[in-house]
């Protein structure tokens, strides 16, 4: 079934939109509806002022699963993450956890082609602001991205300041984020595995997480030198409990930790989730994975994407709605 | 000059003479013109020259202010040489399907460099013209922008928006352009990987995985994916007909796949006759006809097989020649 993108009417006089990307998970429409009320609750009387599209990607990871087969390949790449983390209790099972994200990595044509649906998915929404009579230096676009949706939404970002036939560029084409908001980073930590399984890794030269010295903003250097970031706010938000986001029990693991310059960071303090041993941390961790399925997060969970967007609601509110 | 010309002319005219205006009252607040929405029925009627109108009202309005002078005199100097009645009299639309302007040509073809290739690159634009309109864009809707708004007083953004309105229409085609582009690179990703694509098997897998560091096999810098696949099957299904009677015979398959891009061809649509890909490469066969007999038994017979879609006929020579034919299935997920 072909891709069909997300279009929706701006009303009048709004032009504010928000773009919620997941992470890993078998997610269409009609999905993350608990997170979608969170998000509304969140912006308040802002609400009706502000477009929210969501990105599906999952119908892309479909074709590529039936097709390949990657577990030898996941296998090396856990096995590498279980040395990094060198932790008798957490290792196994973070690793594990982490290794449902790290696939996207291995196969070129897999993250070109949900990369291609992400950017499709952005310039529609541009176009429907365009359409409305919101010219793009206009609009107030932020994406709020979670898990492996941040890992999509860096590699989208940086190619649309790249290339300019996505006609997405920040100053050529005015498109600028004026918040990205990354909740349970794995970038760095893709970054970092990424580096260690070197040449397994195809077509490296397009893959923008393992690029340059460090993890970077995306911008775009005008005819006259001047340099236009793409996002005005790049935040990162994670727990000190979720090791998808960098944190091993409390222990930021800057290894895994994404940590941009320019980046606003918030580290959510997850005593509430009462866990209090690696042990049970490990078994929360474990009980999430589930066989041939996308792992389940309940709201015990310190992956919780719902959980991140309630507990830092004040702030979203005022990053995005003011 | 045509209507569309004097239109935008008109326009110019008008905003700048606004503009300066509410730019003297020295309070941007207060001067707010009437509308700033963007009118997409508008946007057709614009040609090249709106954009060279619009560019112009931008300079007229900075120029003068500290530091700009660099970028007046650089913008002025592509107006001088874009302003010309054969390139202002055609619509956006030679713009917005620019090859230049979709990063196809960032980098010379092949056959640009051959000189095979000598046609415009931008058809009804001669040579030069296309970069500098699309440096006198990149200018205008960036530096030219932010100086009007940094000069004093700053130019009101329902200003900025009504000058640079030629810029959005153009934009607004550039994405309409793209996103057809990006539907089509899925729709072929979907033709290579999707539930209508042949099934591989673990060797398949492997050798398909390991190509992706070979450029041909791999997407490209924009994303397209290749269109190549390497076929490594063993076929236990082949028929052919010997002494009146058909046989099974077991072949190796070494060869290429090659997807069909076109429109209307692959899968249901397409039918037997428009399939999604064609297939091509070496067949191998043992001394011996029949069903899951090895490839390598005894003296191999050596022959070629081609495919068209799902339809596949080999040739395998040596002393007990034959003509097969088979389907493309998988019997066995990842193995045959």
């Amino acid at each position: 079934m072909p891709i069909e993108l997300q279009t929706q009417q701006w009303p009048a006089q709004t032009r504010r939109a928000i773009l919620l990307v997941h992470g890993v998970g078998n997610a269409g429409p009609g999905d993350y509806l608990a997170l979608l009320a969170d998000v509304k609750l969140m912006l308040g009387d802002q609400a009706d002022g502000t477009v929210i599209y969501q990105l599906w990607y999952d119908q892309v990871n479909d074709w590529f699963a039936a097709k390949t087969d990657l577990g030898d390949l996941l296998a090396s790449a856990v096995a590498s993450l279980r040395s990094e983390i060198n932790d008798p209790e957490l290792g196994e099972a973070v690793a594990e956890t982490v290794g449902d994200v790290l696939w996207p990595v291995l196969v070129a044509d897999a993250r070109a082609a949900v990369r291609e649906v992400y950017v499709a998915q952005l310039k529609q929404i541009v176009l429907d602001g365009i359409n409305a009579g919101v010219p793009a230096r206009r609009q107030k676009l932020s994406i709020i991205c979670h898990s492996l949706g941040c890992f999509h939404t860096y590699e989208a970002l940086h190619h649309i300041a790249l290339f300019p036939s996505h006609a997405l560029q920040p100053a050529t084409h005015e498109v600028r984020f004026a918040n990205v908001i990354f909740m349970a980073s794995p970038v760095q930590l893709i970054r970092t595995v990424a580096d260690k399984l070197g040449s397994l890794v195809p077509n490296r030269r397009w893959l923008y997480a393992v690029q340059g010295d460090a993890l970077s903003i995306p911008f775009e250097k005008t005819l006259t030198g001047m340099i236009v970031p793409s996002v005005r706010r790049w935040v990162s938000i994670t727990g000190n409990l979720d090791p998808v986001g960098g944190f091993f029990f409390r222990n930021k693991a800057p290894w895994a930790y994404m940590q941009v310059a320019g980046q606003e960071s918030r580290v959510d303090d997850q005593s509430p989730l009462n866990i209090s041993s690696k042990q049970q941390l490990a078994q929360l961790l474990r009980d999430s994975r589930r066989t041939l399925s996308p792992p389940l997060i309940t709201a015990s969970n310190p992956h919780s994407w719902e959980n991140y967007v309630r507990l830092n609601s004040g702030e979203l509110r005022q990053w995005i709605a003011t | 000059m045509d209507r569309h010309m004097i239109a935008s002319r008109q326009l110019h005219v008008a905003v700048a003479a606004f503009v300066l205006a509410s730019a003297s009252s020295a309070r941007t607040a207060a001067a707010q013109p009437p509308t700033a929405r963007f009118d997409t029925a508008q946007t057709r009627a614009y040609t090249i020259g709106a954009l060279v109108e619009a560019s112009r009202s931008a300079v007229s309005l900075v120029r003068g202010a500290p530091g700009s002078a660099a970028l007046v005199a650089r913008v002025e100097r592509l107006l001088v040489r874009v302003d010309r009645p054969d390139v202002i009299r055609l619509p956006l639309d030679v713009l917005v399907r620019a090859p230049f302007r979709q990063g196809d040509a960032r980098e010379a073809s092949f056959a640009r460099v051959a000189r095979w290739q000598r046609r415009a690159v931008v058809p009804g634009l001669g040579a030069g013209d296309a970069a500098d309109l699309d440096s006198l864009a990149r200018l205008t809707v960036a530096e030219l922008k932010f100086a009007m708004e940094g000069r004093q007083p700053p130019v009101s953004d329902d200003s900025v928006d009504i000058i640079l309105t030629p810029y959005t229409a153009l934009q607004r085609g550039e994405l309409q352009v793209s996103i057809a582009t990006s539907l089509e690179k899925l729709n072929r990703f979907e033709r290579k990987y999707g539930p209508e694509a042949p099934r591989l098997n673990l060797a398949e897998v492997g050798l398909n995985y390991v190509a992706q560091w070979v450029p041909p096999f791999r997407p490209n810098a924009d994303g397209w994916p290749s269109r190549f696949e390497i076929v490594a099957s063993y076929v236990p299904s082949y028929l052919t007909i010997a002494d009146e009677k058909a046989r099974a015979v077991t072949v190796a398959e070494l060869g290429l796949r090659s997807y069909l891009w076109q429109r209307g061809w692959g899968g249901a649509v397409g039918g037997i006759l428009r399939p999604g890909y064609l297939s091509v490469g070496v067949a191998v066969a043992g001394d011996r006809d029949g069903a899951f007999v090895s490839p390598l038994r005894g003296k191999a017979r050596v022959g070629g097989f081609i495919g068209w879609g799902e339809t596949k006929v080999a040739v395998i020579g040596g002393d007990e020649r034959r003509l097969l034919i088979t389907r493309q299935m998988q019997l066995l997920p990842w193995v045959f």
